[in-house]
């Protein structure tokens, strides 16, 4: 049976659209009956699933018939060329750039809509900087509810595109993402009947990347990798994958924990507190054009970074101009056009090899979240001059 | 008068969903004041570390870690926030 439980004060809440304890304010997570989930899982019916992320149902807080647009099972690529370059023999990528929606987002709404119409809510809604608003509106349309999407002022409008083709309605909140979020948390108290994905369905919403844990392992042939590289935001992604793992281990479907590392843009709250030992505080002012990583204030920035620790990783910030080489040396190299999430990914690699903090035959999982074309905008400057011919003759001449 | 407003897992102690209180001060001594008149507010707000960090406080919007923190003035008509921490991503 599906059950609720406090990660600080450990108390147990039936299965229902809360997130916060109310006994102390900590967060709510799932917690699964493990010895079910012993008898009716095994790597075979894994192997024989469907070619999503509800091939991983069994490890999913799901009752019912699951909302499937096909996310999940995304591209696993052994990295050689890449690898080469950055000195690493073993190098995976997971390119969400392929799901639905082109980002890793498809993977926890899919969950979180499923829950809300178990929870029969009325709509759905979220904070976004872009991928996730485009996640929602698809599924909302799939599932014939309303969608209500509060992004920070100013936000490109080519980020909204998405969302607002799917029909959903777009509300600009004064401020940074961090005010459009707390605009909907009070929302989401004034409205339990509404399903805001990353907030009042949060515990469910991040199971959703656990996926990305177990894809790791499945695609290693049912073996962890030694190392991670994850982007961090709100610091859930890189929680959630940590919590993959320990589903596998518990169910002995892999043995080893890896090592994991973040990355972050610079001047960004988790990183900092890993670099520099502190508390994670917030930041107010921020300057990156990473806008899908920029969360000056994480939710889950503590327990990301106490993993970190735990685990014996790093984290690393990369400068925008890192970033953007990374994004052009990925497409270069391997044929992969990733946002500037993944550039981060990439760049905060590259230091990780640089600074002997990744051994060379490491086997290495990065994780791209977002496919390029969401922010093409930062590379429109290098088609700015072309070469102009009127004569095949002219090309040959060169 | 300043306006508090307080999140659905506090008005269990409070058994309101916002007020005005007559108050000049802190907004640390608010606090201590809500803690005396909801005694149940203490053990929500504190535990062994200090002030819960899953609870965010915004006067007029404002983050206070952004502001003055807990030594944050607060002044006639100001409007304090609380919000749980645990929220988006």
């Amino acid at each position: 049976m599906l059950m609720l439980r406090c990660i600080v004060c450990g108390d147990v809440k039936e299965d229902a659209p809360v997130y916060v304890c109310d006994e102390c304010f900590g967060p709510l997570e799932v917690i699964y009956d493990w010895e079910r989930i012993k008898e009716i899982a095994s790597k075979e019916k894994i192997e024989k699933g469907v070619k999503s992320l509800w091939r991983y149902k069994d490890f999913l807080p799901v009752k019912g018939e699951p909302v499937d647009l096909g996310a999940g099972f995304t591209r696993f690529i052994h990295a050689k060329n890449l690898g080469e370059i950055v000195g690493l023999r073993n190098l995976y990528l997971i390119d969400d750039s392929t799901n639905p929606t082109y980002s890793f987002k498809d993977r926890v709404v899919s969950v979180a809509v499923t829950k809300a119409l178990e929870f029969k809510m009325k709509a759905l809604g979220c904070a976004s900087t872009g991928n996730l608003a485009g996640s929602l509106a698809a599924h909302a349309a799939k599932v014939k509810l309303p969608a209500y999407i509060f992004v920070p002022a100013g936000i490109e409008r080519v980020k909204l595109v998405q969302a607002a083709i799917h029909g959903a309605k777009i509300i600009e909140v004064e401020g940074s993402y961090d005010h459009a979020n707390r605009m909907a948390t009070e929302l989401a108290e004034k409205n339990p009947e509404w399903g805001f994905v990353n907030i009042n369905l949060r515990p469910y919403y991040v199971e959703g990347s656990k996926t990305l844990a177990y894809e790791a392992i499945e695609r290693l042939g049912w073996e962890s990798p030694d190392q991670l590289i994850v982007p961090m935001a709100s610091g859930a992604l890189l929680t959630s994958i940590h919590r993959g793992f320990l589903d596998f281990i518990e169910v002995d479907f892999t043995s080893e924990l890896p090592i994991f590392n973040g990355a972050q843009p610079e001047g960004f709250p988790i990183v900092r507190a890993v670099k520099e030992g502190g508390e994670v505080e917030p930041v107010r002012e921020f300057n990156t054009i990473v806008h899908s990583l920029a969360i000056g204030n994480p939710a889950n920035g503590y327990s990301a970074r106490e993993i970190i620790k735990r685990t014996g990783g790093y984290a690393e910030d990369p400068s925008d101009a890192e970033v953007v080489e990374a994004v052009k040396l990925l497409a270069r190299s391997e044929g992969i056009f990733t946002e500037l999430a993944g550039g981060t990914v990439i760049a905060s690699l590259i230091r990780l090899v640089e600074s002997g903090r990744i051994d060379r035959n490491e086997r290495v999982v990065a994780y791209l979240t977002g496919n390029g074309l969401k922010t093409a905008d930062v590379f429109v400057e290098e088609i700015s001059e072309l070469e102009r011919v009127s004569r095949y003759e002219e090309v040959i001449a060169w | 008068m300043v306006r508090v407003v307080y999140p659905l897992i506090m008005t269990t102690a409070t058994r309101k969903k916002e007020e005005e209180i007559e108050f000049e001060g802190d907004l640390s001594s608010l606090i201590d004041l809500l803690c005396e008149r909801y005694p149940q507010l203490k053990k929500v707000l504190y535990n062994k570390d200090g002030f819960n960090r899953f609870i965010n406080i915004y006067v007029n919007n404002e983050d206070v870690r952004n502001l003055d923190g807990f030594e944050t003035r607060l002044k006639v008509g100001d409007t304090v926030k609380f919000i749980p921490a645990i929220a988006g991503g």
